[in-house]
Formats: C-alpha cells, structure tokens, sequence
C-alpha cells in the first residue's frame, strides 16, 4: 500500500475504527492501540477492495476480530502506552450521560447499539460484521434499548419498535 | 429515544483522534511498515498480539541446533560486532511440540535484565515448511497468528511485549516473541510457552483456523545477562518539580530507566483524557527525553517507547523500558540521558 493510501484510510477510517473499538473495550487508550494495529496491518498487506462498502465492512470486520482477540487474551497492558495518550480525546464519562449507560451494557449489546445507531447499520449488515444471524441481532437490538431505557432512568413501555 | 440516539451520537463524535494524533499515528505506521516490509524487527505495538498463559505439558529434543546468531540476525541485525553478542548473550533452545501435524519449536533465547527475546520455528511434523492455502503463498507473514501465545516467567511484576509471524530466508515461518518486564528476570527460572489454535486472515478480511491444536513446551532461561546497572541518583527540576533519576540499566539488548517525580497525582485523575492529565503525562512521562548517544555521534531517542507510571501517596514512580530495534554494542554507546541529567558509560 501507498503512503497515499495509508493517508487516505487513516482520514477515511481512524475515527470510525478508534469508535468501533471504543464500543468493544470501553477503553479509549486500548482502542488507540486496536486503531494503529488495524491501519499498520492494512499497510503492510496489499488488500483490494471491490468498492468503498467492502472496504468499510473489511475494516470492521478486521477491527471485531482484533478487539474480540484483544479481550481474549489472558493478560491485557499492565503497563500503558503513555506516549499515545494524547493522540486521542474521549468525554468524560459521567454518571446520568448516554454513553456511560450505553458503556454498562454488555458487549454484545453495547457493540450492537453502536453499529446500528451510531453507523447506521441494518441489522443484516450488523450481523455479517459479526458473524451473527440477522434474528440474534435483532433481539439483541430491542433488549439493549430495554436495558438502556432502565438505566436511564426510564420505563420501558414496550412501545418503542424500530425497523431494523 | 430519539432524544438519547441524538446524545449518544454526540458523545460518540467525541470518541476521536486529534489531527496531531493522526499525524502521529501516519509516522508510526509508515516507520514500523517500512521496517517490517525489510524483514526487520520493528514492529513493537503492544497488547493485540501479545499474551500471557498458565499451561502444562512436556518438551522434548528434536532436530539439529542453528547458530544462535543466524537465528537472531533478522531481528537485531548481522554485522561482526553485533553476531559476535549475539553468540555470547544468545542460547540456542531444543524445545518443542506438535500437535495435529504442526509442530512449534522454541529455538533460541536472548534477552538481558529486564527484556527477553525467543523465537519459535512453526513448521510441518516432517520438518517441512508449514503448509499454507494457495491464498497466503507469498504474502507477508502477519496473515497467520495465533488464537493465544506467549511466554510465561514466574515473576511478580508488569510486563508489556508483541508476538508476530515473520517469513525466515529458509522458507520457514517464524514466531518472534518479545517481552518487556518492570522487574528483574531470573536466570535460571523455567520458561513456560504456549499456543493454542493457529489462524490466518482470509482475502475478505474473516479470520479463519488453519489449525486447531494446542502446543506447550517448557526451557530454561539462561541466555548471559550483560546488563549495566548505574545507580545514578541524581536529580533535577522541570517546571517546578523534581525529578530523581533512581537507576539505568542498559545492555546491548535493551534498557530499563527508573526515575521519581516528586509530586502528588490523585490516582482517579492519572492516565485520563482530559487536558490537565495530558499535560501531567506530557511532563512527567513523555516530556522527559531519555537519549542514548552512540560515540560515532548518532542520538537514539527512546523518550516516548514503552514504560509506564505508578503514582504513590505523594510521588510518583515512572520507568522507561524497551528492547532495541537491533544489538547495540555497550562500548559504542557514549552517554545516557534523562531529561537534564547525562551520564557517560565508562
């Protein structure tokens, strides 16, 4: 791959990757890590893509794999990356916002969520990414909102339903 | 709920990286892929690959022995000084296992106080170089990895390190694994190595098992620690706050600063993404040059390698730690510097 195509796919993707690996890990440090291994790996290989929507749903699939490595291993970082911790921001999570209740989730609800709300994924698409039937990614999709809904603070009525 | 969605999208947004840090990110990428596209070890990102494992099970001696320094010269380099180390620190290792017609041999060892280096052979049960579907013939060696592998060393203490595949001149695959500890290593202690399941990235990016199998093997860390320590204990002021320098430890192999900050962090604050930590580890961790310089005049800067930071009731204690990217010779090397304090080596 080009110096180009590597400039190209870090404006194109970092943030997206960096997310996507936020909403696995729930760490934004790890996530940078998970970041630069996903981009350095597509460098060195010579990976070609149909079109704009394969290269995208690669990237994703590339970065599950690596975060569901990443939480599988036995030992994680014992000792941070200081010198990457100012390439990235993150809000501050604090009690009573979205994101911490979102972050409360488990992950396969919590990673669900931010593919179909966040990315805009149907739950087909969602469901190729991860290896999961489409059906599963439909309740996980209604029982995360449930879940939310409560630790937000709210009831759930039952009475919010989405076409996914 | 759309009031939440429209929250959680804004939240999300936040999740990003600075310009600086793309920018950043682009220099490592290209300096670690260029690196790596030369067959050279530089490829050091922590904590994806890299793992530890509790495991069981028997080693036992197979095939003929390679110099330790053949072994070793794609990853640390091959010039007369540095086989010559290479020989003297190095030990060949004749550990091995196989399972489901793979088998994983530890072949040999390096490392000094702090760092350790081995590298396993994976190849067919008859010897043959590994066997590998038509799509991953002639692609760079990063396709293949393991479900889990790593290094054990009974010590109590943090460690930080990178497995990674590498295609070997003689047709072989090689793993390449590189451990980093906060503590002393050692000598003599049994070495615990484990693998489980191999795998490769297909052309559609999905990760498919080429192996399901598990290997363990067990060795003796006894390569030749030629660490220098210098109990260096001298301080000095940086915007305001001490800095002591507690010790170096170098050898051709790597390095392990230790240094205290004089200063109080509330430990919920350390580490975190808001401006005020950024700045504490711009001063205390980052901003803190650590710079060895060779006699022929070359600067290397390991300031903003591996390390880490642990704040106490009222300091806080902060090392520096890696291994080289090749075998630097200890009498090449002219000084060590930490932030303002240099220290010849004699």
């Amino acid at each position: 791959m080009t110096d180009q195509q590597l400039e190209y796919l870090i404006e194109q993707y970092a943030d997206t990757i960096l997310r996507l690996a936020y909403s696995y890990l729930k760490n934004v440090h790890d996530a940078q890590d998970i970041s630069q291994s996903v981009l350095e790996k597509l460098y060195v290989g010579n990976q070609k893509f149909q079109d704009s929507t394969h290269e995208k749903g690669y990237i994703m699939r590339m970065t599950v794999n690596l975060c569901k490595d990443y939480l599988k291993s036995a030992h994680h970082r014992t000792i941070s990356p200081l010198e990457l911790c100012e390439d990235v921001v993150a809000p501050e999570e604090s009690d009573g916002t979205v994101l911490f209740a979102v972050n409360q989730l488990e992950e396969k609800y919590r990673i669900t969520i931010y593919l179909h709300y966040f990315e805009g994924y149907t739950a087909n698409e969602i469901g190729k990414i991860l290896k999961t039937p489409a059906p599963t990614i439909r309740t996980r999709l209604v029982r995360g909102r449930e879940k939310l809904k409560i630790l937000l603070g709210g009831q759930d009525d039952g009475t919010i339903q989405e076409r996914v | 709920m759309e009031q939440y969605k429209k929250e959680y999208e804004i939240q999300m947004e936040q999740v990003r990286f600075t310009k600086e840090g793309k920018e950043n990110m682009m220099k490592r990428i290209k300096e670690k892929g260029k690196e790596s596209k030369k067959g050279v070890n530089m490829a050091k990102y922590a904590g994806v690959a890299a793992c530890l494992c509790i495991l069981s099970g028997t080693a036992y001696a197979t095939g003929i022995l390679q110099p330790v320094s053949e072994i070793f010269a794609p990853i640390f380099g091959g010039s007369v000084a540095q086989t010559e180390i290479i020989d003297q620190i190095g030990r060949p290792l004749n550990a091995s296992d196989t399972d489901k017609g793979v088998t994983i041999t530890a072949e040999a060892i390096i490392g000094d106080k702090n760092n350790v280096c081995v590298v396993f052979k994976v190849a067919q049960k008859d010897g043959s170089p590994l066997e590998l579907p038509d799509e991953l013939v002639n692609e760079p060696a990063w396709h293949l990895d393991f479900w889990n592998a790593g290094i054990r060393i009974p010590v109590f203490g943090g460690s930080i390190g990178t497995t990674y595949f590498e295609n070997s001149d003689d047709g072989h695959y090689r793993l390449i694994q590189m451990q980093t500890y906060d503590v002393d290593i050692p000598q003599g202690e049994t070495v615990t190595a484990s693998f489980e399941d191999l795998y490769y990235f297909s052309e559609n990016g999905e990760k498919e098992t080429l192996v399901k199998g598990n290997w363990d093997m067990k060795f003796q860390l006894n390569y030749e620690d030629t660490s220098v320590y210098l109990d260096v204990n001298e301080s000095f002021v940086r915007d305001g706050v001490n800095f002591t320098i507690d010790s170096i430890q170098v050898s051709p192999i790597g390095y392990l600063v230790n240094y205290t900050i004089d200063t109080v962090v509330k430990p919920v604050e350390f580490g975190g993404t808001s401006t005020s930590s950024q700045a504490e580890h711009q001063l205390y961790w980052a901003g803190i040059e650590l710079l060895f310089t060779l006699k022929d005049g070359t600067v290397l800067d390991c300031s903003n390698q591996s390390g880490g930071m642990a704040p106490k009731e009222d300091y806080i204690l902060a090392h520096k730690s890696d291994i080289f990217d090749e075998i630097i010779p200890l009498e090449d090397i002219f000084s060590v510097t930490v932030g303002d304090v240099v220290v010849i080596l004699e």
